[in-house]
């Protein structure tokens, strides 16, 4: 009996937070956003993908079908097989989760660098800000590519050389964009105020300036998301990249150029898992640059 | 305007800095000691004291022994007149590699800009003038979808296309520079310029459309339709002139895409550029050779980024006057 009550007070309680009405706003909201409603659920997917890449895939990606190098599509193998015999559709899942770990670890780098260098330039200006902004605009005179050539030459290749030179590469980003918009609330009356009562500059910059940069962060996250995937992509199909067996899509297409007369699929799957995320986060991240700042609409 | 311009030269400076410590550091953040891997191993278990004396003077040959800062700034000293070092995979000097394939990437970048203006450019003011059309929302659907499409994989698909499935252009290899063999040349050429050129000219179309809407919307654009001007007249001659400045700041945007895009597209077409020679340096662990690679593409695009900003510079004020 008192289960029943918990569970129809429960429901009540929910009902009356606004929880009932969440499906129907989110709906409203895919409606108004149908690109960013898309992008979301493609990422929700590929994300999905890559945590049960064990349950989804079929195959081992590295498990070799013996006699069955380059076969086509057939009910074993959805996808064909690739030079090695090895099932192309386990290995599509499981290259998802190198590029879900590589975007968001690299996302993570560039804005963890990127974000408190903005902050310190814009608050302090000065001497500082023209040292630290010459710093990044000498970031910015290494194309990504270039930048990520020269750092797997010196510290060799694999994956977290390459998560790092992403990450490197697009700091300047957020460090431009925050300094920008602390430029733009450093001189606010609410600024002035907290200064009055007494609040000192770390205060000031981790309190009040701090929480207006993230909207910006978000939109530039979400677009470096897409720049992180392919940058991660082309790494790995020069072979300077993570490293062989391991499945990325960008290997994959490496493979698949090799076939292409043969196994042409090989050639064009991998590609259009890359061009459907990175689709997908343009989309979220124009949706989210749309919602959140409407300064911003249609800048891009 | 001077001021402005010696400003602009003047925090190039500290830029160029930042950038030739960065890329000499690569040399002391190697792993290892490359004096030692210069000198055969079996001479160390043969005569140990020997190994010794051999490691400190070929140090001392190189300048290794002295402090960083001293090796810095002999390194910059002959980077500036132009010795990058030698190849150690060649032996040849870094600079006459680079010279030497310059040129074809050069090429490849101006062929891939001039597709990029020649179809972004029309596209985005047709888009923009007959906003919402069914030419708008391919334009829209055009640049949205190239965007996000890898250069490289981009280059395959054409590739697939048109040299495995259509047989219509030569595979990649056996490249012929477009100054020896134009025709062979162009037909080499043409597919890495178009895969090189999709992502510029996705996003060359929605500035030129964003910028061109901008501008269709102001006061002088309805007065010269007040005037009675003929629409081309007014879209071609007022409008476009005005909407041309955020192009121009893109255009130097464009050579950071070329130098980034040569790297990958050179190396799927089997294009002898720098790209690919940089990339082929990696594999051979030929440490000068991308040294010299990389310091000379940020210095191009610090000089292109410098460059822009004057041209910028010198072209806003009469757009601030109205001079059209």
């Amino acid at each position: 009996m008192t289960g029943v009550r918990v569970s129809s007070e429960l429901v009540r309680a929910v009902g009356q937070s606004g929880f009932k009405g969440t499906p129907r706003r989110l709906l409203r909201e895919a409606r108004r956003y149908p690109l960013g409603a898309f992008g979301f659920t493609v990422i929700g997917l590929v994300v999905l993908m890559a945590l049960l890449a064990q349950l989804l895939a079929p195959y081992a990606p590295l498990k070799v079908a013996t006699g069955l190098s380059l076969d086509g599509p057939s009910a074993q193998h959805l996808l064909g097989t690739d030079q090695l015999g090895r099932d192309l559709l386990s290995r599509l899942i499981y290259g998802a989760r190198v590029s879900i770990y590589v975007g968001f670890i690299a996302v993570g780098v560039g804005a963890s660098i990127g974000v408190p260098i903005g902050l310190i330039s814009g608050f302090y200006g000065g001497f500082v800000d023209g040292i630290l902004m010459r710093i990044v605009d000498a970031i910015i005179a290494f194309p990504a590519l270039v930048l990520a050539l020269g750092m797997v030459a010196t510290f060799g290749g694999g994956i977290e050389v390459v998560m790092i030179a992403i990450g490197v590469a697009i700091m300047p980003q957020y460090a431009r964009i925050v300094r920008a918009q602390v430029l733009g609330v450093k001189n606010a009356d609410y600024i002035l105020a907290a200064r009055t009562v007494g609040a000192g500059g770390a205060r000031i910059l981790v309190r009040h300036i701090a929480p207006n940069v993230w909207a910006p962060v978000l939109v530039v996250a979400t677009l470096g998301l897409a720049n992180a995937v392919v940058a991660e992509a082309s790494l790995s199909f020069l072979g300077i990249g993570v490293k062989p067996p391991q499945p990325t899509w960008g290997n994959m297409l490496l493979d698949g150029f090799g076939q292409m007369q043969r196994r042409p699929a090989m050639a064009i799957a991998p590609g259009v898992a890359i061009f459907l995320l990175v689709l997908a986060f343009n989309f979220v991240g124009d949706t989210l640059r749309d919602a959140l700042d409407p300064r911003l609409r249609g800048s891009r | 305007m001077l001021v402005y311009i010696v400003r602009r030269l003047l925090q190039a400076l500290p830029v160029l800095f930042f950038v030739s410590v960065a890329v000499f550091s690569m040399v002391q953040l190697l792993p290892g000691d490359p004096v030692r891997s210069l000198i055969p191993v079996g001479d160390q278990t043969v005569d140990p004291a020997a190994y010794e004396e051999a490691v400190q003077r070929v140090r001392h040959q190189y300048g290794l022994d002295q402090p960083p800062p001293v090796q810095y700034l002999r390194w910059l000293g002959r980077a500036s007149r132009g010795d990058l070092g030698t190849s150690i995979a060649t032996r040849q000097q870094v600079s006459d590699m680079i010279r030497h394939r310059l040129p074809v990437t050069i090429t490849l970048g101006l062929m891939s800009a001039l597709i990029s203006v020649c179809i972004a450019i029309p596209a985005g003011v047709i888009a923009a003038v007959n906003r919402n059309s069914w030419q708008d929302v391919s334009a829209t659907v055009f640049s949205l979808t190239t965007v996000a499409m890898p250069g490289f994989w981009l280059g395959m698909l054409l590739i697939l296309v048109f040299v495995v499935w259509l047989g219509w252009l030569p595979g990649p290899g056996s490249y012929v520079r477009m100054w020896d063999d134009p025709v062979e040349g162009f037909k080499l050429s043409i597919l890495p310029a178009v895969a090189l050129s999709g992502f510029s000219t996705a996003a060359l179309m929605r500035l030129t459309r964003s910028s061109m809407l901008e501008v269709l919307a102001q006061d002088f654009v309805r007065t010269a339709r007040a005037k009675g001007l003929a629409e081309h007249t007014v879209v071609l001659r007022h409008a476009l002139r005005n909407a041309a400045l955020p192009v121009i700041t893109f255009m130097g945007l464009q050579a950071i895409f070329v130098f980034s895009g040569s790297v990958i597209i050179e190396r799927l077409f089997a294009i002898p550029g720098v790209g690919s020679m940089a990339i082929d340096a990696i594999f051979t662990r030929d440490f000068p050779v991308i040294q010299g690679f990389v310091l000379v593409t940020a210095t191009v695009v610090v000089v292109i980024n410098v460059a822009v900003d004057i041209i910028y510079g010198i072209a806003n004020p009469l757009i601030r006057v109205g001079r059209s």
